[in-house]
């Protein structure tokens, strides 16, 4: 009986902050609230209306491509950057700590500070871009290279958490097998590829996992560099749930955002639980 | 106006500065004024519908579009950031020739900048110096003014209270002690000394001829569905479209809060 009055805390905790809202959440993504303040129960009625919109492919497409493309440009950075940090050179430990500056900066300094990069008259991204292609391109009113600036600032704040998690993985592997494998004649890329990877696969799946869902729920950045526009062409889901639960006050359309959101990361975190063990040596 | 000055191929000075970005600014300082000078309107309070991708409505996208996009006197950073950095920041920093949709919440930064003297605060000799404001030559009624609808909850527990609450804050001498962005909210208080400068006039007839957004609880979504469909018509349509393009943003909105 004493283990579980000392665990009651911890439950009553995660089902106050956690359960609790999540369950209230996604009865509110089955109502409407009308405009004389009554809840009335509708069914399905809100997902059909997001369905039907081509504005809900568009914010599925956007959340998409906005993971994959963080995840793409960061875990290879990352698994470099971390080889690196854990070899045993000099002064490699100040590296440590300046590689994890983007991650501890606030997101929406950053932000800021990346909008004032991509400014069209003194920014040094814009004026780099202008360079190379010969013309001046407002960044942020054009949607492919808005979606890029995104997708790069959210690389640039999440590859310092994955370089972390894969350097911990990395040094907790006994230095005998790397030396076992160099007499067997193996080169870098193969001790990297038998070795390193599959060693750190735990690691990676969890620092995945956690920039997935960051990603997948990151609403300010977003809404801080361009509000999901020009048009909806940066929208994601959580943008679109920001506006509507906190700018525009719809919760129960929020909530049904919410719920998508929800299944959304669902899949997400299957996936990566069958990929590492389908990969698993 | 829209000039390049020093001669490196860039334009340095546009000719009209125009908020078209994500924020609420586009439907209400932009494309509205634009409707209603062309007959439209946004919403029908009646059937409770979004009615502008009417005529007129594709006439205001149209006009906006061959600002940016044809005559290229409006430029195309205009659609994104907030309404102070497109409109505020390169007014004051002379990037813009005019500026169409001044708030009077930014009479204060004249008066910092030194283009304006002794109109903020008022002052009977108050004038403009380097700058000035004019009233746009539209239809009557075609301007906005910041004038929302004060309702209560009719499930409210304490309507009494807020009743209260609602005649205390019309009650005019409480008006006349906080000012709506920087301009008298009581009537009384224009026929003051220091509102009788030339400046001041201007503004008591935007007021005058100035009209509200649709009293719709939903208002927040109305903006953000024309200010998006804007922008799809300006940076990405470049014009294309215009009447399709407005028509599917008008049903998405309906199809969610028609009647409310």
């Amino acid at each position: 009986m004493l283990p579980y009055l000392y665990l009651l805390p911890a439950i009553l905790i995660l089902f106050s902050l956690l359960i609790a809202p999540l369950i209230t959440g996604i009865l509110m993504s089955f109502e409407v609230t009308n405009l004389d303040g009554t809840v009335a129960w509708s069914g399905f009625s809100n997902f059909l209306t997001l369905f039907k919109e081509s504005r809900f492919a568009t914010n599925f497409c956007n959340s998409i491509i906005y993971v994959i493309g963080n995840i793409l440009l960061s875990t290879p950075l990352a698994y470099i950057v971390a080889i690196l940090i854990t070899t045993k050179l000099p002064q490699v430990s100040y590296f440590r700590s300046i590689y994890l500056l983007p991650w501890v900066i606030s997101p929406i300094v950053s932000t800021l500070l990346f909008r004032s990069m991509v400014d069209p008259s003194m920014g040094p991204i814009a004026k780099l871009i202008e360079w190379i292609t010969g013309e001046q391109i407002i960044i942020l009113a054009n949607p492919s290279w808005a979606m890029f600036i995104i997708i790069f600032h959210s690389f640039w704040r999440s590859f310092p958490f994955v370089m972390l998690f894969l350097s911990a993985g990395i040094a907790s592997i006994p230095d005998e097998i790397y030396e076992a494998a160099t007499i067997d004649g193996a080169n870098s890329w193969k001790r990297f590829l038998t070795i390193t990877f599959p060693l750190t696969l735990g690691h990676l799946k969890i620092a995945l996992l956690m920039i997935t869902m960051w990603t997948l729920h990151d609403a300010e950045t977003i809404t801080a560099f361009t509000r999901g526009g020009p048009g909806y062409s940066t929208e994601t889901f959580a943008v679109r749930l920001f506006k509507s639960s906190f700018i525009n006050f719809n919760l129960n359309f929020g909530s049904t955002i919410g719920v998508i959101l929800l299944i959304i990361s669902l899949v997400f975190m299957f996936f990566y639980f069958r990929l590492v063990k389908e990969v698993n040596y | 106006m829209t000039r390049d000055t020093d001669g490196d191929g860039k334009i340095d000075i546009w000719g009209l500065g125009v908020y078209l970005g994500p924020e609420r600014g586009t439907i209400e300082l932009s494309f509205a004024p634009l409707l209603w000078h062309f007959g439209g309107e946004l919403w029908n309070p009646e059937t409770k519908k979004a009615t502008f991708a009417s005529e007129a409505g594709i006439k205001a996208a149209q006009t906006l579009c061959d600002w940016v996009n044809k005559y290229e006197i409006v430029p195309k950073f205009a659609v994104s950031g907030a309404h102070d950095d497109v409109q505020l920041k390169p007014t004051l920093h002379g990037d813009y020739a005019m500026t169409w949709g001044w708030g009077s919440y930014w009479i204060s930064q004249l008066e910092d900048k030194g283009w304006v003297k002794g109109i903020f605060p008022p002052t009977p000799d108050g004038k403009a110096v380097v700058t000035d404001v004019a009233l746009t030559p539209s239809q009557p009624q075609a301007q906005f003014t910041n004038c929302w609808t004060i309702s209560m909850y009719n499930l409210s527990q304490n309507k009494d209270a807020a009743w209260k609450f609602i005649d205390f804050l019309f009650d005019c001498e409480n008006l006349k002690k906080y000012p709506d962005a920087g301009l008298p909210a009581c009537a009384d208080i224009w026929s003051a000394p220091e509102y009788q400068t030339p400046f001041y006039k201007v503004w008591k007839e935007a007021v005058a001829k100035g009209r509200g957004m649709p009293p719709t609880a939903h208002y927040g979504e109305l903006a953000d569905t024309v200010a998006a469909a804007l922008q799809q018509i300006l940076v990405i349509d470049k014009g294309a479209n215009i009447a399709k393009t407005l028509q599917k943003a008008e049903d998405e909105y309906n199809a969610r809060y028609e009647g409310e």
